[in-house]
C-alpha cells in the first residue's frame, strides 16, 4: 500500500547496517560535500584557509610526535579552560541535524542540556532527523525556505548544486574565518587545514568544519582467531593468503573474511600501494582503477573467494558477534568504528598495519576525509549576529582536554559521570541524557580526535600503536580542497558502478579479463571528467 | 439456478433505470451521494492532484531552492537519461521477468489458501490458522532475507548439516540464475496469508443460500467450488489482477537491495533500484519524477487495457 | 453435507500443517531471539534461535526503559484510532457513492481516484502543502495527508457493488434514502470489507515512519516505529556512520524485541475483526 513509507523506512535499516559499509568502503571518494555547478572550481584556491594555531591542552600521555592523535591513558587531572566568557547572546541558537541513536531527552528534562545552556549563554535547540531521512528533510526545508540558524551540510548524501544554494541562503563567513582572522575562535583555529579544505565553496568559506578522524578504514581482527598461524603479522600477499587458507574451516561454519567484497579490496590495495583514488604525478592524474596495484589487489581479493575465504553470505548485521565468536576472522571498519569496537568489544581486537603484497609493493594507508561536511549560518541570522554563533560553535570544538570538552561530552561532573582513579563512569542519568543529546551535537560540531577510552588504557595503547604505525604510510588524497562538477552530479552512480562491478569480478561472476573494459566505462561515465576538473583545479592552485 | 436468476433480474433492473434526466434533475436525485464523495474527493485534490503538479520536474532540472518555478526547463533530457541506458532496459527486463512470475505463482497463492481455509469444518481450527498466516506480512525484509539466509545460506542449517556429512551444494542465495525464484518464493511466504484476507472478505459476501441450494442439488465440494465460491469471487480477484497490473513495474525494493550483493546487480536491478542508485541518490529529481511518470503511463494503459478486456468477458472490471 | 474423503482429509491437514510451521517457526526464532542475551548472542554468532539458554527480558527492559516507549506507543495508538475511523469513513462514503449506478459524475470521480492510485506526488510539494496548511509539528501531519487510499476505496465499491441489487431496490420503493441505505444495507452486509479495509488502515497509521519523521521536528510527538527503529539504529549501526555509537546491545535480540513489541497490538486487535470474515453474511439476506 504505501510503498514509498516503507521504502523509506528500510532505507535506514539498510543504511544503518548493510549500504554504508559499502558507501564508504569505495574509499569514499569525497571531496567534500561541495562542488561547483558552474565553474566555482576556478574561484577555490585564492583563499587563504584558517591559519592553524594549536589549541592548548593537557599533555598526552603517549607521543604525537608522528601525527597520532593526542592519547591519554588516564582522564587529564588539570583541565584547560579554552574559553573565557559565555559566548551567547541569551537566544535560541537553532539547528538542523541528524542522529543515529535514540532521541534524547526533551530539552526541559535535560540537566545536560540545561548546564550547556549555562556555559553557553544561549538556548540551544536541535531539530535532529532520524537517521537516514537526513537529505529528505534538508531538501524540504530548504524548499519551504523555513532554515534555522545553523545548517549542516553532510558530504556524499547527493546534495547538489550545494555551491548556488549555499550562496542564495547561507552567509559568506570568509571574512570571519579565513586567514588570520579565525584567531578570534581558538578552538576553530585547532581544527587543522585537511577539515577545512573540506568546507571550501567557489573559492569561499560558507561553513565551519565539522572535525572527524582523519584516519581512514581499518582492517579490524580477533586476534584469537589468528592465534594458530602466529598472529596477523605478514610478510607477503602471498603470506596472508596461505595463513588464511589454513584457518577456513568449513565444518565448522568458521570462514577467515567477512563479506564485505569492495571493502577488503581497499584494504589490499593498501598492501600493493595503490594511491588514494586518485594518483598525482605532474600534473596529471591517474583514478585508482587505471592503477596496476588497484588491479593486483582486486585479484587477490578474487583468488581468496575462489579459495572460499569469505563467509558465504553477504549483507550480513551480525559480523561482530560472529568475529566475537570465532566464526569470523577479519573485518573493515571506518576508524571510529575501531573507536567504538575498542570501547565495547570483548574480544581480543587487533588491526593489521598495511605490509608489503610483493617485494617492490610500498604499502600504503589511506588518510580519510577529516571531517564530516560544514555547517553553515543562514542568511536569515543577523549579519551581527554571526560572531556570536561562531563563538558558540567556538565553544563546543572544544578539544580533549578542555573544560568545555567535559561538559559537551561528559556533562557534569557528579550529575552525569563520576570520576574515580583518572577514569570517567556515566551515572544512569549520564548515560540516558548525554550521549543521545552529544551525538546529534556531533554532526552540528566536533572536535579534533583524541584517544581516551575509560578504563581501558590498553586498549588506548593499541590504537596509538597502530596509528604510530600507518602514519609514515599515511596517504592523503590529492583531491581534497579541489572540486568536479561532474564529482557531485555522479558520485552516487559512479560508486554503484564501480562497488557493483568490483563485486561481481571478486564473485566470479564477470572475469577478470572484462575489468580494462569496466574502467572505460568508468572513465567514459565521468571519471575523465572528474580527472580533467581537477587537473584544472589542482593546475590553478 | 438461483444465481443466474439473481443475476438477469438484476440486469433488467439496470435497464429499466431512468434515462435521459436533464443534470438538475440528477443532480436533485443524486445530491447526498455527491455530498458523501466530498470528503474523499477534497482529500485527492490538496493532497494528491496539487502536489502532483510538482510533476512538472521531470521535465525541469530541479534544485529544491530554487523552487519549481525557478528551474530551468530541460525538456525530455530527464526521460532521455534514463531510456537511453542500456542497464535501465536490464533493470526493466528484471522486473517483468519477477512481476511475470509473481503474477504466475504468488498471485494464486492467497485465493488458494483462503479457499482451503473456507473448505475447514472445524471452527477452532480455521479459526487459528487464519490468525497466524497473515503474521509474516509484519516482518521487515532485513528480517525475512536473515531468516532465509540462516537456513538456506551458505552457512545456514540446511548446507551447514550437509557440509558435516561432506556434501557440497551451491549457495541457494547466491544463485543468480535461481534468485528471480527465490525472490517469488519469499514473497509467496512473507504476503501470502495476508493476501487471503480479502479473498476471505469475499466469500463471505457470497449468499449462504447459493450453498444450500447447491447442497440440495446434490453438488459434492468440487461442484460447490466451481459454481458457487469461484464465481462469487471472481469479481473481486479480477479486480485485484487488475490493480496489480497496474503496479507491475514495481517490486521489491527493499528485497531487492538486500540482496544486491549476494547475486549482484545484474540480476537484482529492477527500475526502482536502477533509479534510487542513478538518480535518487545523486539528488537528481527529474529523473527520478520522469521515472515515476513513466511507471505510471504505464501501469494506467495496463489498466485501461485489462479493464477493456475484463468487459470482453462480461465483467465489471474497476470501472465501467 | 457430506465429509470428505479420509485422502483428501489427510492431504489437507499435511498442508495446513506445513503452512502453519512455516509461519510459526519464524516468530518462534523472533520470540526466542528476542529473549536472547549477550554473551549467547555472540555463542551462536548472532544467529536467531527459537529457545534461548537463559532467557533473558534485557532487550525489552532497555527498549521499555526512559519511557520513550511507552509515551509512543500511546501516541501510536492514538493516531491508529482516530486515523483509521476517519479513513473509514471517508473511504466508504466515497466508496458507496461511486458503487451506485449512474451517479452524475460517477465515472470522472472514479478515474480520478484510480489515477492516484498510479502517480506519486513528490516529497517536497506534499511537504509544502503540509506547511502551507500549518501542520507541522502536529499530529494531524500523520492522518490527513494519507487519509484516504485509492486502493481501499476501489475494493469497498467493488464489495458494495457485488451486494444484490433487489436490495436496494426494495428500499427504493420504500422511499428510503441513500443515506438510509448506506447505513441501513451497504454497511451491515460489508462488515468483512469494511474489517479488512480497516486493518489495512490501521496497519498503515501504525507503521508510520516517514511522514513522522519528515513532519515532526519534536522527538517527543514520535510514533512507535520511529523510535523502535532508532533502537535498531543504535544497535546496529555505527559500521560506516560518523559517530561512533555503543552498542551495548545484542543486535539480533534487540530488532526481535522491536518486532515483537510492534507486533503485539496487532496480534492484540486481529481476533476481533476476524469475526467478520469468517462466516457469511447474507445468508437469506434477499428473502428479508
Amino acid at each position: 500500500m504505501s510503498s514509498t513509507m516503507s521504502r523509506r523506512g528500510f532505507l535506514g535499516l539498510a543504511i544503518a547496517g548493510v549500504t554504508v559499509a559499502g558507501l564508504s568502503a569505495c574509499g569514499g571518494e569525497g571531496g567534500g560535500a561541495a562542488g561547483a555547478k558552474k565553474g566555482g572550481a576556478e574561484l577555490s584556491k585564492k583563499l587563504a584557509l584558517p591559519t592553524f594555531t594549536a589549541a592548548k591542552i593537557p599533555t598526552p600521555d603517549l607521543p604525537i610526535d608522528a601525527g597520532q592523535d593526542p592519547a591519554y591513558l588516564k582522564y587529564p587531572t588539570e583541565l584547560v579552560k579554552s574559553v573565557a566568557t559565555p559566548p551567547g547572546d541569551g537566544k535560541k541558537v537553532t539547528s538542523l541535524t541528524q542522529t543515529w541513536d535514540v532521541a534524547p531527552p526533551a530539552p526541559g528534562q535535560s540537566a545536560y542540556l540545561q548546564e550547556l545552556n549555562k556555559a553557553l549563554g544561549a538556548e540551544w535547540d536541535m531539530n535532529i532527523v532520524v537517521g537516514d531521512g537526513y537529505p529528505d528533510k534538508f531538501n524540504a526545508i530548504i524548499a519551504s525556505d523555513d532554515l534555522p540558524d545553523l545548517v549542516w551540510f553532510p558530504p556524499n548524501q547527493g546534495l547538489q548544486r550545494v555551491p548556488e544554494l549555499l550562496a542564495a541562503k547561507f552567509h559568506d563567513l570568509t571574512s570571519y574565518l579565513s586567514g588570520d582572522a579565525i584567531k578570534k575562535y581558538p578552538n576553530l583555529a585547532n581544527l587543522g587545514d585537511v577539515a577545512w579544505k573540506s568546507a571550501v565553496t567557489d573559492g569561499k568559506l560558507y561553513g565551519v568544519a565539522v572535525a572527524y578522524s582523519k584516519f581512514g578504514q581499518v582492517f579490524l581482527v580477533n586476534q584469537d582467531y589468528w592465534q594458530p598461524v602466529g598472529g596477523t603479522n605478514f610478510t607477503s600477499a602471498d603470506d596472508f593468503f596461505e595463513k588464511t587458507k589454513q584457518l577456513l574451516d568449513v565444518k565448522k561454519n568458521k570462514y577467515p573474511l567477512e563479506p564485505s567484497y569492495v571493502n577488503h579490496v581497499h584494504m589490499f590495495s593498501h598492501w600493493y600501494g595503490a594511491p588514494n583514488t586518485w594518483k598525482l604525478e605532474g600534473g596529471k592524474l591517474t583514478h585508482q582503477y587505471e592503477t596496476q596495484e588497484y588491479f593486483a589487489a582486486l585479484e587477490l581479493a578474487v583468488k581468496c573467494f575462489q579459495a572460499n575465504l569469505f563467509w558465504p553470505d553477504p549483507a550480513l548485521a551480525t559480523i561482530k558477534d560472529k568475529v566475537a565468536n570465532g566464526q569470523i576472522g577479519a573485518y573493515v571498519e571506518s576508524f571510529p568504528g575501531f573507536l567504538n569496537d575498542a570501547k565495547t568489544q570483548k574480544y581480543n581486537l587487533g588491526a593489521i598495519v598495511p605490509f608489503a603484497a610483493t617485494p617492490s609493493s610500498k604499502p600504503v594507508y589511506n588518510a580519510g576525509l577529516g571531517s564530516v561536511g560544514f555547517t553553515a549560518i543562514s542568511n536569515k541570522v543577523d549579519k551581527a549576529r554571526i560572531e556570536t554563533l561562531l563563538g558558540v560553535l567556538n565553544f563546543m570544538a572544544a578539544p580533549f582536554g578542555t573544560e568545555e570538552y567535559q561538559l559537551v561530552n561528559f556533562g557534569v561532573e557528579g550529575t552525569h559521570f563520576t570520576k574515580k582513579d583518572g577514569d570517567l563512569t556515566f551515572t544512569d542519568k549520564g548515560r540516558t541524557e548525554v550521549p543521545t543529546t552529544q551525538q546529534p551535537i556531533s554532526f552540528v560540531i566536533g572536535s579534533p580526535s583524541a584517544l581516551f577510552l575509560p578504563g581501558q588504557p590498553e586498549r588506548t595503547k593499541l590504537i596509538h600503536e597502530f596509528e604510530t604505525k600507518v602514519a609514515p604510510m599515511l596517504q592523503q588524497r590529492v583531491t581534497t580542497g579541489h572540486f568536479s562538477d561532474t564529482f557531485t552530479q555522479k558520485s552516487g552512480e559512479l560508486s554503484t558502478l564501480a562497488s557493483d562491478s568490483i563485486v561481481d569480478f571478486v564473485t566470479g561472476r564477470k572475469p577478470l579479463s572484462e575489468w580494462k573494459s569496466f574502467v572505460k566505462k568508468y572513465m567514459d561515465k565521468g571519471g575523465a571528467a572528474m580527472k580533467a576538473e581537477y587537473e584544472a583545479s589542482i593546475a590553478k592552485g | 439456478m438461483v444465481a443466474s436468476t439473481a443475476a438477469a433480474r438484476a440486469e433488467v433492473l439496470v435497464d429499466t433505470r431512468p434515462q435521459r434526466r436533464t443534470i438538475r434533475d440528477r443532480l436533485k436525485r443524486d445530491w447526498t451521494l455527491l455530498a458523501l464523495c466530498v470528503p474523499g474527493v477534497l482529500y485527492f485534490v490538496v493532497f494528491f492532484y496539487v502536489p502532483l503538479l510538482g510533476n512538472v520536474i521531470a521535465f525541469k532540472d530541479y534544485a529544491p531552492f530554487l523552487g519549481i518555478n525557478g528551474s530551468p526547463w530541460v525538456g525530455l533530457e530527464n526521460f532521455a537519461t534514463l531510456l537511453e541506458e542500456p542497464e535501465f532496459w536490464s533493470a526493466v527486463s528484471n522486473t517483468l521477468q519477477i512481476t511475470a512470475l509473481q503474477l504466475l505463482l504468488y498471485f494464486p497463492a492467497p485465493i488458494a489458501l483462503a479457499l482451503l481455509l473456507n473448505s475447514l469444518v472445524g471452527h477452532r481450527v480455521k479459526r487459528f490458522i487464519q490468525s497466524v498466516v497473515y503474521l509474516p506480512h509484519f516482518l521487515s525484509w532485513v528480517v525475512v532475507v536473515a531468516m532465509f539466509q540462516q537456513v538456506i545460506g551458505g552457512a545456514g542449517t540446511v548446507s551447514g548439516f550437509l557440509n558435516t556429512h561432506g556434501i557440497t551444494i551451491g549457495n541457494l542465495m547466491s544463485n543468480p540464475d535461481t534468485f528471480k525464484l527465490l525472490v517469488t518464493a519469499q514473497v509467496i511466504w512473507k504476503d501470502c496469508g495476508w493476501g487471503t484476507i480479502i479473498f476471505l472478505a469475499a466469500i463471505t459476501a457470497i449468499d449462504m443460500s447459493h450453498y444450500e441450494a447447491a447442497a440440495i442439488d446434490g453438488a459434492d465440494w468440487k461442484r460447490r467450488l466451481w459454481h458457487v465460491t469461484l464465481p462469487g469471487i471472481r469479481s473481486v480477484v479480477l479486480m485485484m489482477l487488475i490493480l496489480r497490473l497496474g503496479d507491475i513495474l514495481s517490486v521489491g525494493f527493499e528485497q531487492m537491495v538486500l540482496q544486491r550483493d549476494a547475486v549482484g546487480a545484474g540480476a537484482a536491478e529492477v527500475i526502482d533500484t536502477y533509479v534510487y542508485y542513478h538518480g535518487i541518490r545523486d539528488g537528481d529529481w527529474g529523473m527520478s519524477t520522469a521515472a515515476g511518470l513513466m511507471k505510471g503511463l504505464i501501469g494506467a494503459a495496463l489498466i485501461y487495457a485489462a479493464n477493456k478486456l475484463a468487459h470482453r468477458f462480461g465483467e465489471q472490471g474497476i470501472y465501467r | 453435507m457430506e465429509r470428505p474423503t479420509i485422502a483428501g482429509r489427510t492431504l489437507k491437514f499435511l498442508v495446513l500443517t506445513a503452512i502453519t510451521v512455516a509461519v510459526l517457526y519464524p516468530f518462534g526464532l523472533a520470540l526466542g531471539t528476542s529473549l536472547m542475551g549477550r554473551a549467547e548472542s555472540i555463542a551462536n554468532g548472532g544467529a536467531y534461535v527459537l529457545f534461548p539458554s537463559k532467557p533473558t527480558f534485557e532487550a525489552y527492559a532497555v527498549i521499555l526503559s526512559g519511557g520513550a516507549v511507552t509515551r509512543s506507543v500511546l501516541i501510536s495508538i492514538g493516531i491508529t484510532l482516530a486515523g483509521t475511523a476517519l479513513s473509514l469513513v471517508c473511504t466508504v462514503f466515497l466508496g458507496y457513492a461511486l458503487s451506485r449506478r449512474g451517479m452524475l459524475g460517477g465515472k470522472p470521480i472514479l478515474l480520478m481516484v484510480l489515477a492516484t492510485f498510479l502517480f506519486t506526488p513528490g516529497m517536497i510539494p506534499s511537504y509544502l502543502m503540509v506547511k502551507e496548511l500549518g501542520m507541522i509539528d502536529t499530529y494531524q501531519a500523520l492522518i490527513v495527508p494519507v487519509l484516504v487510499n485509492a486502493f481501499n476505496v476501489v475494493v469497498v465499491r467493488a464489495f458494495f457493488q457485488n451486494l444484490p441489487d433487489e436490495l436496494f431496490e426494495a428500499a427504493k420503493m420504500d422511499g428510503c434514502s441513500e443515506w438510509r441505505m448506506l447505513w441501513r444495507i451497504a454497511i451491515p452486509l460489508s462488515k468483512a470489507v469494511i474489517a479488512v479495509v480497516g486493518l489495512f488502515y490501521a496497519v498503515s497509521y501504525w507503521n508510520t515512519f516517514f511522514n513522522a519523521i519528515l513532519y515532526l521536528n519534536d522527538q517527543s510527538m514520535h510514533p512507535i516505529q520511529v523510535v523502535l527503529r532508532q533502537f535498531i539504529f543504535r544497535g546496529n549501526a555505527a559500521a560506516g556512520s560518523d559517530v561512533a555509537i555503543v552498542r551495548d546491545l545484542p543486535a539480533s535480540s534487540v530488532q526481535m524485541a522491536v518486532l515483537v513489541i510492534a507486533l503485539v497490538p496487532i496480534l492484540l486487535v486481529y481476533p476481533f475483526l476476524q469475526k467478520y470474515f469468517t462466516k457469511g453474511v447474507l445468508t437469506g439476506a434477499i428473502k428479508g
